[in-house]
Order: structure tokens, then sequence, then C-alpha cells
């Protein structure tokens, strides 16, 4: 047998065959008794028939002789009429009968019968002409011992030898039927026999290959119930872990969705506070301009301060010359009034009026270069004041150019700072408009992770019933393996 | 308009009227000889006095001839109204260690008129006159000192000065160079 075929090709091919052998066993039997019945037939229809007929030959004898008598006794042609009627159904039978022989059958016996008929009748009618013929009773009664009775009696002789005939072949009919339904018989026993012989292989072959494939496959499965049972203990773990992690998750979600709210609040007020913010930020630009034009202005002024004090610095350096010139002729003086107070007091007397005028040129020139001094000094003042001055201007202008460009980047940076705040108003009604779509989606998410959380207690559920199923399989597979195999489920 | 013009004005004012008084009063009178013109000189950082009625002359930045000379104080020589003087380094008469001459020149009255090299000039001063020189002053050349101009300022005996180089330079001296 194929060991790739199914179990039901298996099973279909030992039940067709066993099947098979019953239809044969079936159709042996059906055809002995169709033997035995064709038999016993011929020998109930048949011989029972011809015997049957052979009485009824010997009762239209009877008829016939009666009818013979009656005419002899009685001379009335009814019963002339009665002899023909009773041979003519004896003429009737004995055709029948004829024709009902076969090919091989010995015909013996009914020429016999219709030779003795023939020749009963043929004294039949003799006697019957005889007591027409107003012959004495006594001789028609002698002649009716002597022709009749004997061919009666011959005629009988004659049935009986065909009764006897029939017999035997009702017997031998009977015995071929008997032997025919034990071959019949016989041989069902023999092809019964074999079929059980047969059977019993198949059977024997189909349980150890059976057995031997339903064990394996039957170890494989309880040992695949096993790893069913483990990865279903697994799944039943995981989708518990899968359980709680998804509601921290569903929390989670839930916090993030009341931040997302909260983000898209803030952003609102992001975006609204930048807009008044870029707001500020253009007046702030308009206010720079005009700072930055006021600016320029205290510039111009300021180089003109500047041009003006370098002129009076220069006019202050004239003055500080002609101051020393002052000085230089101060001094002169001085020096020219000692000599003369010197040439007075040498002169002794004449000289005192003289002294007088030449102390006073002194003291003047004293005055003059002590005044002269005060300018110098004045003047030093005046140059370090216009120095200062200077130098404090120039650095003012310094100042005020670094105030320029200061202004100018300042107003740069207003620019800047306005067109970032308005980008910044851009991305925080983007922000805004993003959280308010992360919000839905984020609430959509809460919404599928509740669906996932319920799938998956689901999941749990089924889990802890794949796990009791895999412990009921794998229990179901070592049963059945301790049914096919009890030395390997032991 | 700042808060020193009121004061400029107001010396003005005083110099004009001091001035007209200078005129105006009779000239004042020193009949006990009480008071004594004094010029006011420094050398080598120490402040001195000159009596007036000594000198003959000042000058600023006259030009000196160097001439080198049996006296080491002798600077060189200068002409003063016509005459050639000889000039001494007065720190250096006053013993002081010798250095560069100064820019002014006190010409010295008398027969032989000399001129000394002084560092600065701070003008003439009226004050008592100095008293005698005490005995034993061990310092040569100066006299006692006097306050001027708010200050002591001792007095350079000129007298003393002539007559010690005069008696360095002898008989040949410089009086004969002219």
């Amino acid at each position: 047998m194929a060991p790739s075929w199914t179990f039901g090709r298996k099973l279909g091919a030992g039940l067709a065959l066993t099947a098979a052998l019953t239809i044969v066993i079936g159709a042996v039997a059906v055809q002995s008794l169709r033997t035995v019945v064709v038999a016993k037939d011929r020998v109930i229809t048949v011989n029972a028939r011809r015997l049957l007929d052979a009485e009824r030959l010997r009762t239209a004898r009877e008829q016939k002789g009666s009818a013979v008598r009656g005419f002899l006794v009685t001379r009335q042609e009814r019963f002339v009429a009665e002899v023909q009627q009773a041979r003519d159904e004896f003429k009737a039978i004995l055709e029948r009968l004829v024709a009902e022989l076969g090919p091989g059958e010995d015909r013996r016996p009914l020429d016999g019968v219709e030779r003795a008929e023939a020749a009963h009748q043929e004294a039949a009618e003799r006697l019957i002409a005889m007591r027409r013929t107003d012959a004495p009773l006594d001789a028609v009664s002698r002649a009716f011992d002597e022709l009749l009775d004997p061919r009666r009696t011959q005629l009988d002789a004659a049935i009986a030898d065909y009764v006897a005939h029939e017999e035997r072949q009702r017997d031998e009919a009977r015995a071929a039927a008997s032997d025919a339904a034990a071959a019949a018989a016989l041989t069902v026993q023999l092809i019964a026999g074999a079929v059980v012989l047969f059977a019993i292989a198949i059977a024997v072959v189909l349980t150890r290959t059976l057995g031997r494939q339903i064990g394996g496959a039957v170890s494989r499965v309880q040992s695949s119930s096993a790893e069913l049972q483990a990865a279903a203990t697994q799944q039943a773990t995981g989708s518990k872990e899968q359980a709680t992690a998804m509601s921290e998750i569903t929390t989670t979600i839930s916090e993030l969705l009341a931040t997302s709210r909260q983000i898209a609040e803030s952003a609102r007020r992001v975006a609204q506070i930048a807009d008044q913010t870029a707001q500020a930020a253009r007046s702030g630009e308009g206010t720079v301009e005009k700072a930055h034009e006021s600016v320029a202005t205290i510039r111009r002024q300021v180089d003109l301060v500047v041009g003006h004090m370098l002129e009076l610095g220069g006019k202050s350096q004239q003055i500080g010359s002609v101051v020393d010139i002052v000085s230089e002729l101060a001094e002169q003086t001085n020096i020219l009034a000692i000599n003369a107070t010197i040439e007075a007091a040498g002169a002794g007397e004449a000289g005192k009026r003289f002294a007088v005028v030449a102390d006073e040129i002194r003291k003047l020139a004293d005055r003059v270069a002590g005044s002269a001094k005060e300018i110098r000094g004045l003047v030093e003042d005046v140059r370090a004041s216009v120095n200062t001055t200077v130098m404090a201007t120039e650095s003012g202008s310094k100042a005020v150019d670094a105030g320029s460009r200061h202004f100018a980047e300042v107003a740069s940076a207003f620019k800047q700072i306005a067109g970032l705040v308005s980008t910044t108003t851009d991305a925080a009604r983007e922000i805004e408009l993003s959280t308010q779509q992360q919000t839905t989606a984020v609430e959509q998410v809460n919404l599928a992770v509740t669906s996932v959380a319920q799938a998956t207690r689901e999941t749990e559920v089924s889990s802890d019933q794949t796990l009791q199923t895999a412990r009921q399989l794998s229990g179901l597979s070592r049963e059945l393996l301790r049914l096919v195999k009890p030395e390997a489920a032991a | 308009m700042s808060a020193g013009t009121p004061r400029l004005f107001a010396t003005a004012a005083e110099m004009r009227r001091a001035f007209d008084q200078g005129f105006a009063a009779a000239p004042p009178g020193d009949a006990a000889g009480a008071t004594e013109d004094l010029l006011a000189i420094q050398v080598a950082g120490e402040a001195f006095v000159l009596r007036l009625r000594e000198l003959a002359g000042l000058y600023r930045d006259r030009p000196v001839i160097r001439l080198p000379g049996p006296v080491p104080e002798l600077i060189g020589i200068a002409g003063v109204r016509g005459i050639m003087v000889p000039v001494y380094g007065l720190g250096a008469l006053l013993g002081h260690p010798r250095g560069e001459p100064g820019r002014w020149l006190v010409v010295v009255r008398g027969p032989d008129p000399l001129g000394l090299a002084v560092d600065a000039c701070d003008g003439l001063l009226r004050a008592p006159r100095p008293s005698v020189p005490q005995e034993g002053n061990p310092t040569p050349h100066l006299g006692p000192a006097v306050l001027a101009g708010g200050r002591l300022r001792r007095l350079v005996d000129l007298a003393s000065v002539a007559e010690a180089i005069k008696t360095r330079t002898g008989p040949a001296g410089p009086a004969k160079e002219r």
C-alpha cells in the first residue's frame, strides 16, 4: 500500500476491497442461489407438473374408462361424447408433455403411453361399436374383459412407468439441485473465508500503518500541543503585560492630550503676544528711525562744535602767543624798570622822583606780568578745556557715530526682530494649528488605543482560552497517543 | 561770562587806582633810612637778596664770551654799556658746585665793575634795612637774613665778593685787562 496515501484513501481502499470481495461473495451466492432456485424450480415446476399431468392422464383415463363403461351399460351417446372429451383432454395433456420435453430427454415413456392409449382407444371404440350393434351384453362384457381391460392395464402400466420415470427425473433433479446448493455454499464459504482472511490482513496492515502514522502524527501533535501550550502561556503573559502597558499608554495619552491642549492654548497666546510684539516692533522701528535721524542731526551739530572748538583752540593758541609777547614785554619792562631804579638809586637824591616813576613802571610791569601770567593760566585753562572739550566732543562724535551705527544696527535689529516676530507669529500659528491637529490626532490615537486596549483585553481572554484549549489538546493528544501507542504514552 | 570776570574788573580798577595814587601822592620818604631796596635772586636753588644801591645794572640772556683764567669762578666776559666786565658765577663764589652759568647777569657797581651770573631774578623788594652781620658767621660773603616776599633770604655782601675776587686776581686782575 502506498505510504503517501491518506488515511481516508487507505481506509477507503481497504473497505472498497472488502466490499468488492463481499460483492463477489454476494454474486457467487446469488448465482448459486439462482442455480439452486432454477434447479428447485425445475424440480418443482417441471417434474411436479409432469407428475401432476401424469395424474391428470390417469384421471382422464379413468374418465374415459368410466364413460366407456357408462356407454356400455346405458348405451347413451352422452357417454361416447364424454369418452371423446376425455380422450381429447388425454391427448392434450400428452401433447403438452411431449412438447415440454427437452432435446436430450428420453421420450420413450411418453411414446409408450401414447401407444397404450391408442390401443386402449382402439379397444374402447371396438367395444362401443359392438355395443351399438346390439351385441350381447355378455359378449360385450367379455370383450371388455378380454380386450379393453388388458389395454387399460397396459395404459395404466405405461402411465405408471411414465410416473416412475418422472419421479426418477425429479429425484435426480432434486439431487442435482442439492449438489448445486452444496457446491454454492462451499464456494461462498471459501470466498467468505478468503474475504475474512483478506480483511484480517488489511486490518492488520491498516492497523500497523495507521497506528504508525497516527502515532507519529499524534506525537507531533502532542509536541505541537506542548509548544502551543507554551506559546499560549507566553501569549497570555504577553497579553497581560500588553494590557497593563496599554492601560499605562492610555493614561499617558490622556495626559498627552491634556498637555497638547495646554500647548495649543499656549501657542494661541504666543501667537497673540507675537502679533502684539510685531506691532510694537514696527512702532519701535519707526521710533528708532526717528532717533536715528536725531542722532544724525546731533552728529552734524557735534561736527560743528568740534570745528568751533578746534577754531577756539587755534585762537587760544594765538592768544597764548600774544600773551607770551606781552609777558616778554612785561619782563623786559620789569628789567628796564629795575635798571631805572638802579640808575635812580645811583643818582642819589636827584633820582628819587625818577625812582618813583621807575617803581611805578616796575609795579606796572609786575602787574602786567602777573596779568599776563594769569591770562596765560586762563588761556591754558581755555586750551585745556578746549582740548578736553575737543576730546570729549570727538569722543562724543565717535560715540554719536557709534550710536548712529548702533541705531542703524538697532533699526536693522528692529527690522530683523519685526521679521522674526512675524516669522514667530506664523510659526506660533503653525504650532497652534499643528498642535490642534496633533490634539485631534492624539484624540484619535486615544480612541485607537482604547480600542487596542479593548482588543488586548479580548486577546488576553482569548489567550487564556487558547491556553486552556492547548492544555485540552495536549491532554487529548496524550490520550490519543495512549490509544494508538500505549507503550509510547506510558 | 565766568565767575572770575568781576574779580578781573576789580583788579583792573585797583591797578588803575594804585597807578593814579602813585603819581598823586608825594614820594615816600625814608628819612630814618629804615628800609632799603633789594634785588631778590636765586642761586643754586637758594634765595638771596642784593642791595640795589650796590648794583649797576641787571640783564638777561646777555652773551658771555667764555675765557679761561686763574680764578675758577670766572666764566668769561660780557659787554655792558660799552665796557667789558668779567663775569663770575655767584653760586661758585658762594661755595656751591660749579655748573651751568645762570642766564641773568648782575653788574656790581664800583670802580671795577664786575658781573655775577645768577640763576633767576625774583624782582625788587623793599625790606627793613638789614642789620650788621653777626660776628663769627661761618658762611663767607653772606650777610644777615632778610624777610622779604614772604620768605627769608640771605643778603649777599657784594663788597666782600668784589674784595675777594680782587684779592685773588691781584693788581693784574680783570680790571686791568679791559
